[in-house]
Order: structure tokens, then sequence, then C-alpha cells
């Protein structure tokens, strides 16, 4: 296997300007914000790490996938499940095997059943979903989203249905959350650069080119997919025993849109996009979230407008896909400015 | 299992698997010229059903505002040819994904704010309502109709394809759409042939479904959408006969579920259905298609 | 001679791939002109850019006064100019008769096809006698012959072949060169032909270019061209061709 040595170091620099913004944040996080603040300035930190994650697969392979916050609902109802008290699941959550009620997880047990759920079910999925053509599998993974949502929703001997798990114990802090985001952030840039993950990308240039050349293309695609879903439960069981509580309409629609288009947005061949895109989304959603109730400016009103958020997401998606479809960065990485690119390429690039 | 009860659900079945193979079709006819699917497809079926209800509370008879709903259908399926496909052409696959998936969140959205978040009803003339008992046996008239209606309009379709100009020039396109440019024909205008076929498909079955179900709401087209999905994944490829038995299919796994499977576990109809799906498609990923094409000597 | 087709300094590629650097040639009308040229050599993307599947990135060209480049392909069809792609690429889904039919797609007087069609079939008993089948059924060389038919049905003035001996038995090849002969003789066609085949090309062509690299190295009457194309021969296979 052959590493590329321009691409490790192009991972490494990127790593190096993500993991500032990072603990800068955290460090404001800790030192700056008030309770209530913190947990959603970490929340947020947990869904662009997520957004990472969805990267490392969507971005590398070119498939879209609505299919990962069916990951994400599994490792946070497993973590959810792992962590909770007995005596508190008894109440909500009956039908629980006892092995799994009994425990009353630490975060790091927690979040390995998490990881081993999703393990179990993308590997289960992962090989159909690999083998199909490349056109179809976003229509396959809509299909996985409904399923999951559709089990979690009624099963609720297991999951409490509707209302959702509370009381979920607070194990995380602000230090497990940086640590959650940069392991994540390394995997998805070290996935990227590495021989897997420049195949996979070989693939999503031209996949009958790269299968001639002898990448094989549904291995690689599965690859993709695991690595992904690992990830994805990584930030997942994180996300909820920080958020505490949490619903089956959480792992649905809203959330796939808002964090694909952030993908979108951002740039969907790069985890710097990634990030790039999480903020803007955020900003933009918090920013109309407070027209949403409408407005009065001085004697200018503006009305209530439900649903503005995502009216205005997916108008700002079109016009990103028609002037600039990869993204506002597309395959660029924070890293791939080095003063020695800048000398000799130039500052366009 | 009677005799009775087997004909019934044989007759259930058949009716629903009807609405599912002209969704299934109307998806698969853009899917086979561009090689793409629209994730904006259900929304065809809300803007029929939205129109309908419209007319139909404004007093026009059901039979009058059908044909208004599928030019409706039609409009909304060419919207987003314009809107989500023709300005993507050049952009890499999965830029229309997205962008079908952002009108799709459009439409939706503009009907929560201009019309109503509410469901809004639609009253179905009485002669629709009546059933026809034989045997013990209950025919519903609006199923009769749905599968006549669905009949009638494959036939028309396979009548378009095979006998019209534009209908040979669709199946060119289909399995060559480069050298069917090279015919002469033009890109543009067969891709808008495309939607239209489709939009007029789905518009049909958006008539059918929203006379079944009564009532209209902003995201009414997600079901349709993920039935149409499933059903041509599962018929592979883009094949329009594959599209038609898996809508089928589909319908008669739902069916045999509801029936068969203990009352507690009727909720799960559609979880499992989908599960049986990715099951199929583990063992078969090409779903009812043939094995690819024909290698030439 | 009227200058039917000119191609002034083309360049053409696939994305940041370049593959044609510059190539300037001339068809003048009634003729044969054979582009000979080893694999990879750029043969195929040239057809390409004169047909319009390509989009040239540099120079242009001019059919008939006409300039094409920046033209559709299914413009450049209307026009009179047709290829019959490498590989033949005909319908194989379609029947036979309707693959003629799809050939007279473009056309503007409706009524004239069916009996063109019936002419066609008339001259070509072979593809009469399957007219129901599916073309993918066809062996190669009918198959090459129905693709030059399917062209023909949309009246052009020039047509375009792209390698269409490749992957046929010796008796085909020699059939579809008898083909290519008729056009130019009972069509009054002007054909532009790919063709690694050099002696076959250059038996029934008049003209001949070699194209290198995405460059015209040399250029000539076909009685010329026989022995640098010779010397090319010997080159590539390595020894001694008959």
């Amino acid at each position: 296997m052959n590493w590329s040595s321009r691409r490790l170091k192009e991972a490494a620099r990127t790593f190096l300007v993500l993991a500032i913004v990072f603990v800068s944040v955290a460090i404001v996080i800790e030192v700056l914000l008030g309770r209530s603040d913190s947990r959603i300035a970490t929340e947020f930190m947990l869904v662009t790490s997520m957004v990472i994650a969805i990267q490392v697969y969507v971005g590398n392979s070119g498939l879209v996938s609505f299919g990962h916050i069916a990951f994400f609902a599994i490792a946070a109802y497993a973590a959810g499940l792992a962590a909770l008290p007995p005596e508190r699941l008894a109440s909500i959550a009956p039908d629980v095997p006892a092995w799994l009620a009994n425990m009353e997880a630490s975060l790091p047990v927690a979040v390995g059943i998490a990881i081993v759920a999703v393990i179990i079910f993308a590997a289960f999925t992962g090989v159909p979903f690999a083998r199909m053509k490349a056109s179809v599998v976003s229509a396959a993974t809509l299909a996985l989203l409904v399923l999951v949502h559709s089990v979690i929703n009624l099963w609720s001997g297991i999951t409490h249905g509707p209302l959702g798990l509370v009381n979920v114990p607070d194990l995380v802090n602000t230090w497990v959350v940086l640590g959650t985001c940069l392991i994540i952030t390394a995997a998805a840039l070290l996935y990227r650069a590495s021989p897997w993950g420049l195949r996979l990308q070989a693939v999503r240039e031209d996949e009958v080119a790269a299968a001639a050349l002898g990448i094989p293309v549904a291995r690689m695609r599965f690859a993709g997919w695991m690595v992904s879903a690992v990830l994805m439960a990584l930030g997942g069981s994180v996300w909820a025993l920080n958020a505490m509580a949490f619903a089956p309409a959480q792992f649905y629609f809203t959330d796939t849109f808002a964090m694909l288009s952030m993908l979108v947005i951002g740039g969907l061949g790069s985890v710097t996009g990634a990030v790039l895109g999480a903020v803007i989304v955020t900003v933009l959603s918090e920013v109309l979230r407070n027209l949403e109730g409408g407005l009065a400016i001085g004697s200018f009103e503006i009305p209530e407008l439900p649903g503005i958020v995502q009216m205005a997401t997916a108008v700002l998606i079109l016009l990103i896909l028609i002037w600039r479809p990869g993204g506002l960065l597309g395959n660029t990485e924070a890293g791939a400015f080095s003063f020695g690119n800048l000398r000799t390429k130039g500052w366009r690039r | 299992m009677t005799a009775q009860l087997l004909i019934q659900q044989l007759f259930n079945a058949l009716s629903i698997g009807s609405i599912y193979a002209l969704l299934a079709l109307g998806l698969a006819v853009v899917f086979s010229v561009l090689g793409l699917l629209n994730f904006a497809y259900g929304e065809i079926i809300t803007a029929t059903a939205y129109t309908m209800v419209l007319l139909v509370s404004l007093g026009v008879p059901l039979l009058a505002a059908a044909p208004v709903g599928v030019i409706a259908g039609i409009l909304m399926s060419v919207f987003t040819e314009f809107v989500a496909f023709r300005p993507l052409r050049k952009a890499p696959a999965y830029a229309v994904v997205f962008s079908s998936f952002a009108v799709s969140l459009l439409v939706q959205s503009f009907i929560r704010n201009v019309v109503s978040p509410r469901p809004q009803g639609l009253v179905v003339p009485a002669w629709l309502d009546q059933v026809i008992t034989v045997g013990g046996v209950r025919f519903p008239a609006l199923s009769i109709v749905t599968i006549v209606i669905a009949v009638l309009s494959m036939l028309a379709l396979t009548a378009l394809l095979q006998k019209s100009r534009h209908g040979l020039a669709m199946r060119a396109a289909a399995e060559d759409f480069e050298t069917t440019r090279l015919m002469g024909a033009k890109a543009g205008r067969l891709i808008l042939l495309a939607f239209a076929v489709s939009g007029t498909l789905a518009g049909i079955a958006g008539v059918l479904w929203i006379a079944k179900i009564g009532s209209a709401t902003p995201d009414m087209g997600f079901n349709p959408l993920l039935i149409a999905f499933v059903a041509v994944v599962l018929g592979g490829m883009g094949s329009l006969r594959g599209a038609v038995l898996g809508g089928f299919a589909l319908a008669f796994v739902e069916v045999g579920l509801q029936v068969f499977l203990p009352r507690d576990f009727v909720p799960y109809v559609q979880a499992i259905s989908l599960f049986v799906v990715i099951i199929v498609l583990y063992v078969r990923p090409q779903g009812f298609a043939r094995r690819v094409e024909e290698r030439v000597a | 001679m009227t200058t039917l087709l000119e191609v002034r300094d083309l360049e053409a590629g696939y994305g940041p791939v370049k593959v044609l650097h510059g190539v300037s040639l001339d068809v003048n009308e009634g003729e044969v002109v054979a582009i000979l040229g080893a694999n990879g050599a750029g043969k195929s993307t040239l057809m390409g850019a004169i047909a319009g599947l390509v989009r040239p990135t540099g120079g242009t060209i001019r059919f008939r006064d006409d300039t094409i480049s920046t033209l559709p392909t299914e413009q450049i069809t209307r026009r009179g100019l047709t290829l019959v792609p490498e590989g033949r690429r005909i319908f194989a889904k379609l029947t036979v008769f309707e693959n003629l039919k799809m050939g007279a797609y473009a056309r503007r007087d409706r009524s004239a096809i069916s009996s063109d069609l019936e002419t066609m079939l008339d001259r070509f008993p072979v593809l009469s006698e399957r007219r129901a089948q599916r073309a993918g059924t066809l062996s190669g060389g009918e198959q090459q012959q129905l693709a030059i038919c399917r062209a023909l049905m949309s009246q052009p003035t020039c047509i375009l072949l792209d390698e269409p001996s490749l992957g046929l038995a010796p008796v085909m090849v020699d059939r579809v060169f008898e083909l290519v002969r008729d056009l130019r003789e009972r069509d009054g066609l002007t054909v532009i032909l790919v063709e690694q085949s050099v002696s076959n090309a250059l038996e029934v062509a008049d003209r001949a270019y070699l194209v290198s690299s995405g460059r015209i190295t040399s250029s000539g009457t076909s009685a010329e061209m026989v022995d640098a194309a010779q010397a090319l021969e010997a080159a590539y296979l390595g020894g001694d061709v008959a």
C-alpha cells in the first residue's frame, strides 16, 4: 500500500488548522460561556463532527446518503440505553434486554456499545448498498432512513417511542467533546489521504476507468461506508450523552437535510468544507430562526414565516449548486495552502 | 385463509399495486433517459392533489378536476426539470440529488405558507364511494376505477413508446443518449418530453391517490416518492417493465404482510417491506432486471 | 473541387487531457479521405470533434461555409454531416427497422421516409430479412451495415466512418469496403474514413492524412501514402507486412 506523502502532509496541515479552530472554540466555551450557552456550543461542535463523518462517505464516494442519520439514531439510542440506570429505564423502556438495562455505562462503555451496534447495522446494510448502481444508492439510503426512523418510533418497548429518551446521564464535558471532534477530524483527514480514500475518490471521478484500473469498486465503497459509520457512531453517541434527551423526530428529515446542506454548501470534497458549511448553515439558521416568529424593526414588520430556515437553506443550496456545484471549497482543504505552494503557484488555485 | 379472503386481498393488492406501478413508471421514464432520480417526484402528486382539492372545493366536479390536476402534475414535473436538472446538466451526478431535494422542500414550504399546514380534505362523489359485493368479496368502485385507469395509462404509454416517433427517440435515448443525439434528436426536447410523460403518469397516480386517501398535506409527496424509488430499485435500472413489476411486488408484499402479520406488528408493515427490499437487493443487486446488456458478437 | 469540410488548428480533448494539438485538414466534395494512425493517436477524437460530440477547445471547423465547431451534435447532423461512431453503437434493443427509422428522425420530409426505408431495405436484403429482429442479435458485419444504413437515412452530404472494419471477419471487412465505395459511386457522398486497416483504407480512398499524437504528420494522395504507410506498419508491427 503506497501512502502519498504529499497528501499526508496536506492532511496534517489541515488537521493543524482545524484543531486550532476546535481548541479555540473549546477554550471559549469553558472560559466565557455559561451553562446553557455552552451546551448549545458543544452540541454545535458535535454536529460539525458528524457532518465530517458524513463527508467521509459522501465526499469521497460522490454518493449522497440520507441514511447516515440512521447511524446517528442507532448510536444515540444505544449509548442512551446503556448509560441510563435501570430504575429510569424500567418506566420508559421496559422491554430493553436485561444486560443492557442493568448497565449504567460509563462514557467509554456507552460509546463502545454504540459503535458496535452501528458496525453491525452498517455492515449488514453496507454490503447490498456497495453493490448497487451509483444512481440508485441515494434512494436506497432514503429508504434506510425511513426504516430506522419507523422502527424507533414504533418499538416503544425499547425506545420509548415518539417520546424518546430523557434524563440520559450527562457524562460529557467540553474536553470530551473537543476530543471527539479532534479524533473524528483526524480520522476523516487520514482516510481521505489514505490509499483507500484515494481509490474511492478515483471511483467517484470515473467509475468505469477506476474499475478498468483494477480498483475494487464495491469494496472501496463499503470501506468508506464503514469508516464513516464508525465515526458517525462516535459523534452520535457522545452527542446523546451531551444532549441528555432526544426523540425520533431528531433523526429524520429536518436534521438530515440540515447536515447534508452543510456539506453541499461548504464543499463536499473536503473536511474543511464540511466545517465551513456547518458554520455557515448554523449561523444562518440562528439568524433566520429569530425571524420565524415574526419581527418588528421599527415600523417595518416581518410576518411569521414557519419553515423559513428550511426554505432559505434550500434556496441557498440551489444557488450554490448552480454557481459552484462542488460547494464553496470544493475539494480544497485548509492544508492545501502551504507556504511552499503559495510561492510556486500563487494565490489562485 | 378462505378463498374469499384470498380473492379480497388479491384484489386489494392489484388495486394498490396499480397506483404503485404508475408511480414507479413515472420515475423510471425519467431515469431511463437521464440516468438520474428525481427527488422532487413526490411533489408532482402533491401538486395534483392540491389542485384537485382546490377545484373540488370550488364546486368543480371530480371528473373535470382530474385532468386539470394531471396538468398541474405535468407543470410541476417540468418545473423541476428547469430548476433542478437543466442548470446542472454538466455538474456531477450527486448535484441533482441535492437540487431536486431542495426543490421538494421549497414546494412543501410554499404550500405550508401559502395554502395551509393543515390537511385539506377532498370529498369524493357518491358513485365512487360505492362498493360492489360479489360472493362476499368487496370490490370498491374506486379500486376498480383505479385498476382500469392504471391499465389504460400503461397501454397508452406503451403506444406512445412503440408507435410514435418521439417514443422511439425516448427508447433510443434510454439505451444510448449520445448516439440518439447523433441522429439529430435534440437533447433538451427529449428530456423535456421525458419529464412531461413522467408528470402525466405521476399526475394520474396523484388523482387516484388523493381520491383514495381523501386529504392533502404539504408533505404527502414523501410516501409516493419512497414507493416509486423502492419499486424502481427493485425493478432494476430504469427498466420500465421492471418498474411496473417492482410496483406490484411492493404492493403484494405490503398487503401480504398486513394479512399475515400478528396485529401488534401491523404498524411495522412499511419498515418490514423496506427490510425485505434490502434483503432482495443483497441477493440480487440488479433487482428484477435481466443480467446487463446483450453482448454482441 | 469545392471544399466541403475545413478544419483549422483544431484543439480538443477530454477535460484537462488534450488530445488534438492543432489539426488542420480539408475534405473536398465527392472525395473519400482516409484518416490513418495508430491507436490513441486521436483519430476518434477528431471524428468526435467534427461531429460535435467533443467540444473543441481551439481552432475552427467549417462545413460548407458554416462554422460548426460550436454547434451541438443534433444541429450538425441536421446540416448533412453524419457520423457512424466507432463500435457501431446501434440500438440493440430496437429492431432493425426501428434503428433505420431513428436514422431518419431529423428529416423534415416525413412522407418520403417510408418509401426511403423500403428502398434502403431493398438495397440491403440481409437487413430486410431481419427487419423485425432486435438489432442486438445481428452479427458484427450486419450491425455495421445497419449502422451505415441508419446514417444514410438522414440523407447526409458527408458521412464520417469511425473504424468500420473493427472487429469484423475478413469477409465482412471486404463487404464493408465495397459499401464504402458504393457510398461514393452510387450515393454521391463525401466520405471521411478512420481506419486502422491501412491497406484497405488506401485502396478505397483518394487521399489520406496520418495522425500521430494529436497532430497531422503527413498527408497526400493514396499512392503517395502507400509507401509512408508501409513504413508505419513496419515500425509498429516490427516487421514486414504483406
